[in-house]
């Protein structure tokens, strides 16, 4: 028996029955993991997504910018199974291209506020004192903007490029995580084990790398989630308003505006990129949310 | 408790310096200015140099950034926006005739969204796992990643198109003909309102289920009051607090999704106003309704802050 691991303890059901208290911590999370079934359907989706945006070529019967027929407008066939859009170009292949599209915009933009914000937040927790203060105040009031109007108002000035796209959704969201971190710094910070490490005159350095981050870094995680589908819903809606991505780069939110009038003569049109929206923002809120579940601290005290 | 006022308006002070700020530099940004709006092509050439710098001057572009910005504000302080690109009206007035309608979608949305949502919550959360909780989370769930725009789309496809049971699009006054403008009220207010249904509904779900297994619930029982006492004085009266924040913060939503759901429906309120002014490059306006909105919002803000302060005495008392 020496050498043998409680990790190589048996993880399926026949070995739960039998073992049941024992479990690693790895296992733990899976078993948990299954119990969820809402993380479960939205790591799949966001699975989904991402295979579609990385390799569209795979699933997209056509290309989605060649023009397939002089006439134009077609409903659903054998041939084209979404049919094709006013220009002529086939709607399927361009409902998958518009992933690659959505992912990135929305990808980006939540990166740029992550790696902003939270180190923002982060310092502003840490530090305290009126420093603290200030940032605080200075997020708020950035906060205070509602955040489709501001967008608006930027792309409408500046021009809708994928770009600026990406910098003011991640600009706007900036606040939103830097105010996670702060909250979650400050409540650590306070913490036992922490206390403990300052009192043994641990660096600041030491104490946030060692102590802090990994404690803050699940509320972040879950925020990031849940920050990609609110930035997907930000990037339709503008490109909606067409202020999104030119074209003829395919965006979901634009084929959603530019098949309003033709909502008659081929439904899918207007359909399919709009259930596409829907499951992904759907897939990461319950991406966001199953992880918050799975991940619970208070049931994974030692 | 007025300290408590006068404390949370100095610190509105900022945030509304903040927002007017964050439009100022936005617009600025933007390429281009008037003079080169006005000289068009000749603006950079040398011969006109002299006239497009005169032009500047008088303007009061070559000033530096903040007294620009400290003269704008002055301006906007009097509620002169300048006028509209395309109606040469002033601004003010253009926006003023178009906020009624917005006003009375926003207020249908909100309340469709309470209405529906409170009655529901409550249900879900004391019968938890009956078939209102099954309603509930899955509604929340769908009402929170449908996209508004296309739940609009959708809704015209079936009632308008196919069942020929609403109309389409367009506004008429409510002062007009109050039949008409409710039947066409009716699709945008859902449209809008099934976000705010979907939050009220999970956010004042999970906060009941919290609040019902506290201690003092189990006092107000074992005191003999009847359970519907229990349930409104105690339960609901402490769950909503929150609901109040939650909702002054999506009003923010509210306020952006108003320009999508309004340009579906066709419902002329200030949303379509705004994205008329984006297709006409209309600045003034665009920028002015900018400003009314982010500053409506904060005051919006504002109340909510004192309301919640007011609601939880715990606040007050530690002020």
């Amino acid at each position: 028996m020496a050498g043998q691991s409680l990790a190589d303890w048996p993880a399926n059901g026949a070995g739960e029955a039998a073992i049941l208290p024992v479990r690693s911590s790895r296992n733990r999370l899976l078993y948990r993991a299954r119990r969820h079934p809402s993380f479960v359907i939205g790591l799949l989706i966001v699975s989904c997504l991402t295979f579609a945006a990385l390799f569209p070529q795979v699933l997209a019967p056509h290309n989605p910018l060649e023009l397939l027929s002089k006439s134009g407008l077609q409903p659903a066939s054998g041939q084209y199974l979404l049919g094709l859009d006013h220009l002529g170009r086939d709607v399927l292949s361009r409902t998958i291209y518009g992933t690659r599209t959505s992912i990135l915009v929305a990808l980006g933009a939540v990166l740029i506020a992550f790696v902003i914000g939270a180190p923002i937040g982060l310092f502003s927790g840490f530090r305290g004192g009126w420093v603290g203060n200030v940032i605080n105040r200075s997020l708020d009031a950035i906060m205070a903007f509602p955040v489709l109007l501001f967008a608006i108002l930027v792309l409408a000035f500046l021009g809708g490029t994928a770009t600026n796209l990406v910098l003011t959704i991640g600009f706007i969201y900036i606040p939103y995580f830097a105010r996670l971190a702060r909250g979650s710094t400050l409540a650590v910070k306070e913490r036992d084990f922490v206390q403990a490490s300052r009192s043994v005159g641990a660096s600041n350095r030491r104490l946030i790398f060692r102590n802090i981050l990994p404690n803050i870094s699940v509320p972040l995680i879950v925020q990031f989630s849940l920050a990609l589908g609110v930035a997907m819903l930000v990037e339709a809606n503008l490109s909606f308003l067409g202020l999104g991505v030119q074209p003829p780069t395919p965006s979901w939110g634009r084929m959603i505006l530019e098949s309003a009038i033709y909502m008659r003569a081929n439904p899918w049109y207007m359909l399919a990129p709009g259930i596409c929206i829907f499951v992904a923002i759907m897939g990461f809120n319950l991406l966001g949310d199953g992880l918050r579940d799975v991940v619970d601290p208070r049931l994974l005290i030692r | 408790m007025p300290r408590l006022i006068v404390q949370r308006f100095l610190q509105f002070i900022p945030v509304l310096l903040v927002s007017t700020m964050l439009v100022f530099t936005v617009v600025r940004l933007a390429p281009g200015d008037p003079a080169t709006a006005q000289f068009g092509p000749r603006a950079s050439d040398a011969r006109y140099a002299d006239a497009v710098r005169l032009y500047r001057e008088q303007l009061g572009l070559s000033k530096p950034i903040y007294i620009q910005y400290l003269l704008w504000l002055k301006q906007v302080a009097r509620g002169n926006f300048g006028d509209s690109i395309r109606s040469n009206q002033p601004v003010l007035f253009v926006i003023a005739q178009k906020l009624p309608a917005t006003l009375e979608l926003a207020f249908a949305g909100i309340l469709f969204g309470l209405v529906l949502g409170i009655p529901l919550a409550i249900v879900a959360a004391l019968r938890r796992g009956s078939i209102f909780d099954t309603i509930a989370t899955v509604l929340s769930v769908i009402g929170l990643a449908i996209p508004g725009f296309w739940l609009g789309m959708l809704l015209l496809y079936v009632f308008a198109l196919t069942l020929h049971v609403l109309p389409a699009s367009g506004f008429t006054p409510l002062t007009q003909d109050p039949g008409r403008n409710l039947r066409q009220l009716i699709m945008p207010m859902i449209t809008l309102g099934v976000y705010e249904l979907a939050l009220v509904t999970r956010f004042l779900r999970a906060e009941m289920i919290e609040v019902m297994g506290n201690d003092y619930i189990r006092s107000a029982r074992a005191k003999g009051l009847a359970e519907r006492t229990v349930i409104v004085r105690h339960a609901l009266k402490n769950a909503m607090i929150p609901l109040v924040t939650v909702i002054a913060l999506e009003v923010g939503y509210l306020l952006g999704g108003v320009v999508v759901v309004e340009q579906v429906f066709g419902w002329s309120g200030i949303g379509w106003l705004v994205f008329q002014a984006i297709s006409n490059r209309d600045y003034p306006i665009i920028q002015g309704v900018v400003v009314m909105i982010a500053v409506g919002y904060s005051f919006a803000n504002l109340f909510a802050d004192i309301l919640y302060a007011w609601l939880d005495p715990r606040i007050s008392y530690q002020n």
